[in-house]
């Protein structure tokens, strides 16, 4: 028989037939795949879950939930939100009959650039401030909108008491004083003061940054620190701190003292300091000088002992890396603006 | 009849399978179990091969989605098949296993022979050893073997007449050392 009659039997087993394959092929069979092949039963049983995860119409219909359960939960916020014009904050009476520049705010309203609200002695409002929180105006305040972008949120409290939430990048909000700017580091606070800058802020979750001028402190949550006109700052202290140290500290950042009472008063602030006040003496060593400066560390050291590596020369000195070791020691957390400060000029 | 063996029907009945439809699901596996078979048998023991066909599918079934080119199926199974049986010598590296000629039904004598023969196919190179199965054992023609497992068919036809040629020379010095 020709090759190629061969080949053609090889390739398509038809025409003449090759004995040895022929013979091959009867021989082995028996191995070859049964007709009719085996069902997949397994298939049936044990995964019509996957073919439901998989058919079309299973994924439309998930993903229609998906998109009309995020629709509900944040739908109406959003669309409040983008309605509203951006120079425009809601604002609404929670109680009385607050006034939106000169006029009273009976049901929601907005509070545009520049915009004045004021509350009397029997009312309340709360002021939206885009998607970042809400502010609430307390009795006898008024606030005035500053700077009012996407991204960028400043108010005035002229006098008077807020409470805000917010949740948003550091230093996204911002409230001024006749005093001190408050810049909000991620957080809960109120803020109060009067026309002339007395008054006090009091942080109840997250960090808050106060600035004058060219001093900044930081007040951590739980802590609070004191508003006065004039050019300098209030120490943050912790409110559960010893009725003498807090009034030591007052008399210390704001009292006109002589060199010898400043140190008697000194003297009180560290005989009254518990470990936890120790954040206070971090503060003040922003500024302190000469022994005033070693009477701080030393008194603190002693109070909140420092991790290895930490030295009396290194706080002295005020070394970043050590007063960043050191504070870790209160277990208070790191503020952002604080981590920025300190953490980032590490080695 | 034989299978539709058209690459586009195959891609249709990978989308539909991929979107749920058992039935096409089902076809793709009549169309394919052949080949896999083959695939399988060509480097595994007789009797685990119907097993590792199951396998072979229900992972299929499990990784469609990961298909890229739905016209590729028959080379994608044959490579998920090629896989199974390298796992499941891992697997069964210390388990004793029957022999071809013991799982094998049929005549004793002619399974003997048979057993031998499948023996002599599995001790040549790789891609004749493939190919030979499926046109010997499974029956599939070399357009069909070349269509189902993506080789062109001038491989196909290389592969084919090239393992043939060693197969012959290889069992008639068998039968010349039996006859000694």
């Amino acid at each position: 028989m020709p090759e190629s009659e061969l080949q053609e039997y090889l390739w398509t087993a038809s025409g003449e037939p090759d004995a040895e394959i022929v013979r091959l092929e009867q021989l082995l069979r028996r191995y070859g795949q049964r007709e009719p092949v085996r069902p997949l039963p397994a298939l049936v049983a044990a995964r019509w879950w996957e073919l439901l995860l998989w058919s079309r119409t299973f994924r439309v219909a998930a993903v229609a939930c998906v998109l009309t359960l995020l629709l509900v939960a944040f739908g109406p916020p959003l669309i409040r939100d983008i309605a509203m014009p951006a120079e425009a904050w809601q604002a609404r009476s929670l109680a009385g009959t607050p006034r939106v520049d000169g006029r009273p705010l009976a049901g929601p309203g907005q509070l545009r650039d520049g915009g004045m609200l004021e509350t009397d002695a029997a009312s309340r409002a709360e002021i939206r401030i885009g998607m970042i929180g809400r502010i609430t105006v307390m009795p006898d305040s008024r606030v005035r909108v500053e700077e009012l972008r996407r991204g960028k949120y400043r108010l005035a409290l002229e006098r008077g008491k807020i409470s805000a939430r917010t949740l948003a990048p550091p230093f996204t909000f911002a409230v001024d004083t006749p005093g001190p700017t408050a810049y909000d580091v991620g957080c809960a606070f109120t803020l109060e003061t009067d026309e002339h800058g007395s008054g006090l802020l009091r942080v109840t979750t997250g960090w808050v940054q106060l600035e004058l001028e060219d001093r900044e402190v930081l007040i951590p949550a739980g802590a609070a620190a004191l508003l006065r006109p004039g050019e300098n700052l209030g120490t943050p202290y912790f409110e559960d701190a010893p009725e003498a140290f807090r009034a030591a500290l007052e008399r210390l950042d704001f009292g006109a003292q002589n060199e010898a009472s400043r140190n008697a008063t000194l003297a009180e602030l560290l005989a009254a300091a518990r470990p936890r006040d120790v954040y206070s003496f971090m503060e003040l060593l922003r500024t302190a000088r000469g022994e005033e400066r070693r009477e701080l560390v030393d008194r603190g050291m002693a109070l909140l002992p420092p991790p290895a590596g930490v030295t009396r020369a290194g706080l002295l000195r005020g070394d970043g890396p050590m007063m960043h070791g050191w504070m870790g020691q209160l277990g208070i957390g790191e503020a952002k603006r604080w981590w920025l400060d300190w953490r980032d000029i590490l080695p | 009849m034989a299978p539709d063996t058209a690459p586009s029907k195959a891609a249709e009945l990978v989308l539909a399978a991929r979107d749920g439809d058992h039935a096409a699901f089902q076809e793709l596996y009549r169309n394919y179990a052949r080949m896999v078979h083959g695939i399988l048998l060509a480097r595994v023991p007789y009797e685990a091969v119907e097993d590792l066909v199951q396998d072979v599918f229900l992972q299929a079934f499990r990784r469609l989605r990961g298909l890229r080119d739905p016209a590729a199926i028959g080379g994608w199974l044959a490579a998920i098949a090629r896989n199974a049986s390298r796992d499941h010598f891992r697997r069964a590296r210390e388990t004793v296993e029957l022999t071809d000629a013991q799982a094998a039904p049929g005549d004793p004598s002619a399974t003997a022979e048979a057993a031998a023969a499948l023996a002599a196919i599995r001790g040549l190179p790789e891609a004749y050893r493939e190919t030979l199965i499926l046109r010997l054992v499974e029956g599939m023609t070399g357009p069909e073997i070349s269509a189902r497992t993506g080789l062109s068919p001038g491989s196909v036809r290389v592969n084919l007449h090239r393992g043939m040629k060693l197969l012959r020379e290889r069992l008639e010095r068998k039968d010349a050392h039996a006859g000694e």
